[in-house]
């Protein structure tokens, strides 16, 4: 047991209380300048590169290899991606499912495997001491799945049974419901964990074609952080991936559907809902844009935290909701710019009309100085706290990566959003937030909102698997 | 190649599996607890103040209190206006939350370290002076009634916790959840709110832990600075807690808009500080953590009747439960759920549980807690928990070795103990 300075005493120090001033915060120290880590970047003798954030704080690594295809690259098979990673963990090498699953659980280690739109990846997140058993296991679930026929269907059973199970969730019926609408039948338009139909059709032959494609050498690179010293750690993934090989496929063409620019809107009917979850929102900008920096930060003004002006007003002036919130979605191709809020049924209306009047609002006036130096602060600020962790300061280290951006991005990021200005700002609204080219997807009762929602313009209802009712 | 690759497996990492977390702790004159833990890793600090007030505080005609006051802290005090405590933290880029249990409510921000002055002031000032006035009351009040319906009324399976909760401890304070009764606070006046602030968010009934970079007689100067010269309260009355197991198995059935039957299995376990509290989380890893765990081999992979299914152990000040659930699959029934869940908890009664699983569960627990430890907002809140619900902080560095003493044949024994059929409470969740 070890042993540690605990004292017990009390604090009587007196301080002439009254001469204190309390209407003001006391004055900060002298600013701390936070910059983001150092990482390592390395390389396999196979090409395959390693990307390092070493960080001996605790004893803990967690890793992960990220292949650059995801569920963009589903094609007729929806879900592909997602159900072949998936099973890379029911059966590889030698060992079965529960062999497999016993030795690391063994380790009390996690080692799973999930698909994004434009990556899938396998995570393991292990007790140092335990790295090198971690490793032979991850190996063989990356490099030698065998996708046995009789975890290809329990997988499908139990997918389609947590397909059935989110569809009885408001929020996941607007954002599935919004994304049919923006992408349609395009590779950002189904969900990553495809449809009851597409999983039927899954066999074991897509899953051995998905992971033969786009599990190569050329087309995968590592992210690790924490207990590692780099030059040990490449030895040990030159010993369990340094003669994979394969070139990475051919990159599939984006193209965005056409006749998306005018307004809409859809309710999903979910009778007897005493909630509605809406979705608002555009398609807006791929993660390498120009514009990406300006656009995250006049969204993060307009919803991206708890002082925005739409949380303000549906939360804090009108009390409708919970919590409101936007996000911009950017990805390798253009994601969506959206707004997502849960708000009463009763509200629904009154609610959508104050998201329309906000967004005018922000397309019409340039924001005020005083709101831009605090979302500026916020977003330099807040960065600089998420890079606490060293699986933190990695998920900004796979985003270099993933998107392609330069590895001095993160140090100049700082610099990048204290550069924009409130014209600027304006005109990034103006291309990206206009309600006139907007979706609005509503999950509620369909008998008591579309009413009064109509008073936007016509209003289209659907069921829940997006079926128009006649 | 491999034998040598094998060795440095066992190498033993640069870095102790130990918490190791270097502590003061002192009494304030109005009764204040303070700890503090500097780590400067990075520039930062985090402030947490945890009020020992949570539901299990409130009467049964007035739930709901202690949570809508979470809220209440953020709508202004005498010099910082109404969710201005948001715009102060977050214009200097730093992070804020709030939560409320049964036992504990408990509110923390990490900010640069040179505003640690600024984070302090705001938490004295709401202590000191919170303004809870109707107009604000009332806005909360339908914030927290949009809470309610998104994460429980309108959510799939969103009532199950609470209706557990009333099964095993109904008639005591832990019998409602802190979500609470909206007709509660529909009928609650506002000097109801007044009085929970006069009676519970004082010095003697909080404790202050800071930890990150700071400089320890600056931090000492400025904690006595806002918040010395605060009185102290009236002395906190606990509320008594004494649940009287019932000696039947209680059973009732809940029929909603979900689309598969789900089944939860509640027992009565221990507080927090009692000795079988290890065991009982131990037992919860064995059947539930990982693929290869009791639960997940028999019913998500060997039958697949479950698509989901867990076992945790909720450790309260004054009370516990052991939950055992499973969610179903398309052809499966609440019926089958049931009778498989109990299979699997009768083959642990009966048969105990094998070494190498409590070794895969204590492996687990030193994973989580090494994870834990990587955040300031980690240590601290384990300080606090430790402190104020156990009485002693200094718990966080003897938590691995409290675990590396449990074994098998204590997992055993907690099963046999507290894992009763015939003193249960089983609840169905159906589709409808």
């Amino acid at each position: 047991m070890r042993s540690h300075p605990l004292r017990t005493s009390t604090i009587n120090k007196s301080f002439p209380v009254q001469s204190i001033d309390r209407s003001t915060p006391p004055k900060p120290g002298k600013p701390s300048l936070i910059t983001f880590p150092a990482f390592a970047r390395e390389v396999l003798k196979n090409g395959i590169p390693v990307y390092i954030v070493e960080n001996h704080s605790q004893p803990y690594v967690s890793l992960q290899l990220v292949a650059r295809s995801g569920a963009s690259r589903d094609g007729e098979f929806a879900g592909l991606a997602e159900f072949a990673s998936n099973l890379l963990l029911s059966g590889a090498g030698g060992r079965n499912a529960q062999q497999l699953a016993e030795e690391i659980d063994y380790l009390g280690a996690t080692l799973d495997a999930s698909a994004g739109r434009d990556e899938t990846t396998v995570g393991l997140g292990v007790l140092a001491t335990f790295l090198p058993q971690a490793l032979e296991l991850m190996a063989d679930v990356v490099l030698r799945p065998t996708f046995p026929a009789d975890e290809v269907q329990r997988e499908r059973k139990q997918s389609i049974a947590a397909l059935k199970q989110n569809r009885s969730d408001p929020a996941y019926l607007a954002s599935v419901q919004f994304r049919r609408e923006l992408y349609g039948s395009g590779p950002y338009g189904t969900e990553v964990d495809g449809t009851e139909e597409s999983l039927r059709r899954i066999t074991r032959d897509e899953c051995l074609r998905f992971h033969a494609t786009h599990f190569v050498a050329g087309n995968v690179f590592f992210v690790a952080a924490g207990d590692v010293v780099p030059g040990e750690f490449v030895r040990l993934l030159n010993h369990s991936f340094g003669e994979w090989n394969g070139e990475a496929p051919q990159p599939r063409a984006f193209e965005l559907p056409a006749g998306r620019e005018s307004k809409r809107l859809v309710v999903v009917d979910r009778p007897g809902s005493v909630q509605s979850a809406m979705r608002v929102g555009s398609i807006a900008l791929e993660r390498r844009h120009p514009d990406y920096i300006p656009l995250i930060t006049i969204n993060t003004l307009f919803g991206g935290y708890f002082n925005s002006r739409i949380n303000n007003n549906l939360r804090e002036r009108n009390g409708y909701t919970y919590g409101a919130r936007s996000g911009v979605d950017a990805l390798k191709n253009p994601g969506a710019f959206s707004i997502a809020v849960s708000v009463g049924t009763a509200v629904t209306a009154a609610a959508l009309g104050e998201i329309f009047s906000e967004l005018e609002a922000i397309i019409h006036e340039a924001v005020t100085e005083e709101e831009l130096t605090m979302v500026k602060n916020f977003i330099v600020g807040s960065q600089a706290l998420q890079t606490e962790t060293p699986g933190q300061v990695a998920s900004f280290v796979r985003a270099i990566a993933l998107y392609d951006l330069p590895d001095d991005y993160y140090r100049r990021f700082p610099d990048m959003v204290r550069a924009i200005g409130r014209e600027e700002l304006l005109t990034i609204a103006r291309r990206y937030m206009n309600p006139d080219h907007m979706v609005a997807v509503i999950a509620g009762d369909a008998s008591v909102i579309s009413g009064e929602l109509e008073r936007f313009g016509p209003v289209r209802v659907v069921n829940d698997r997006g079926i128009a009712r006649t | 190649m491999f034998d040598e690759l094998r060795q440095g497996g066992e190498r033993s990492s640069s870095v102790p599996i130990t918490a190791g977390i270097d502590f003061e702790r002192f009494t304030h004159a109005n009764g204040l607890e303070i700890i503090l833990h500097r780590d400067c890793r990075a520039p930062i600090v985090h402030v947490m103040v945890w009020y020992h007030v949570g539901s299990k505080d409130e009467t049964p005609d007035r739930t709901g209190l202690a949570h809508l006051f979470e809220h209440m802290m953020f709508q202004g005090s005498q010099n910082v206006g109404k969710t201005q405590h948001f715009t102060y933290v977050q214009g200097v880029g730093g992070s804020l939350n709030a939560t409320t249990g049964q036992d504990r409510t408990n509110y923390f921000q990490t900010v640069p370290r040179e505003y640690l002055g600024m984070a302090l002031w705001l938490e004295a000032d709401r202590m000191r002076s919170l303004k809870v006035t109707m107009e604000n009351f009332e806005n909360q009040r339908s914030v927290v009634k949009e809470e309610r319906r998104q994460r429980y009324d309108n959510a799939p399976y969103g009532l199950w916790y609470m209706t557990l909760l009333e099964m095993l401890f109904g008639g005591t304070p832990y019998g409602w959840s802190p979500i609470g009764d909206m007709a509660h606070l529909d009928a609650a006046p506002l000097d109801a709110i007044q009085e929970f602030h006069r009676l519970y968010y004082v010095p003697n009934n909080a404790t202050l832990v800071v930890c990150g970079d700071f400089d320890r007689e600056e931090a000492l100067s400025l904690i006595d600075e806002q918040f010395g010269g605060m009185p102290k309260g009236l002395p906190v009355g606990r509320p008594s807690c004494a649940v009287e197991a019932p000696g039947v198995q209680r059973r009732r059935e809940i029929t909603a808009s979900v689309p598969f039957p789900a089944v939860y299995l509640g027992f009565h376990s221990v507080p927090i500080a009692a000795g079988d509290a290890h065991a009982l989380n131990v037992l919860a890893l064995v059947l539930n953590r990982g693929r290869s765990s009791r639960l997940q081999r028999a019913m998500v992979y060997g039958t697949q009747t479950a698509q989901s299914v867990a076992a945790f152990n909720v450790d309260m000040e004054s009370a516990g439960l052991f939950i055992v659930l499973a969610t179903a699959t398309e052809d499966s029934t609440a019926d089958r759920l049931e009778e498989e869940l109990w299979g699997v908890v009768e083959d642990v009664r009966a048969n105990g549980v094998r070494e190498r699983e409590v070794e895969a569960a204590l492996n687990h627990v030193r994973t989580s807690f090494v994870t834990s430890l990587c955040r300031l907002h980690g240590i601290a809140d384990a300080l606090a928990y430790y402190q104020v619900l156990c009485g002693d902080a200094g718990r966080i560095n003897t938590l691995l070795d409290e675990f590396n003493a449990v074994t098998a044949a204590d997992v055993e024994r907690v099963a046999r103990t507290y894992l009763l059929r015939d003193r249960a409470a089983v609840l169905h969740y159906l589709p409808g």
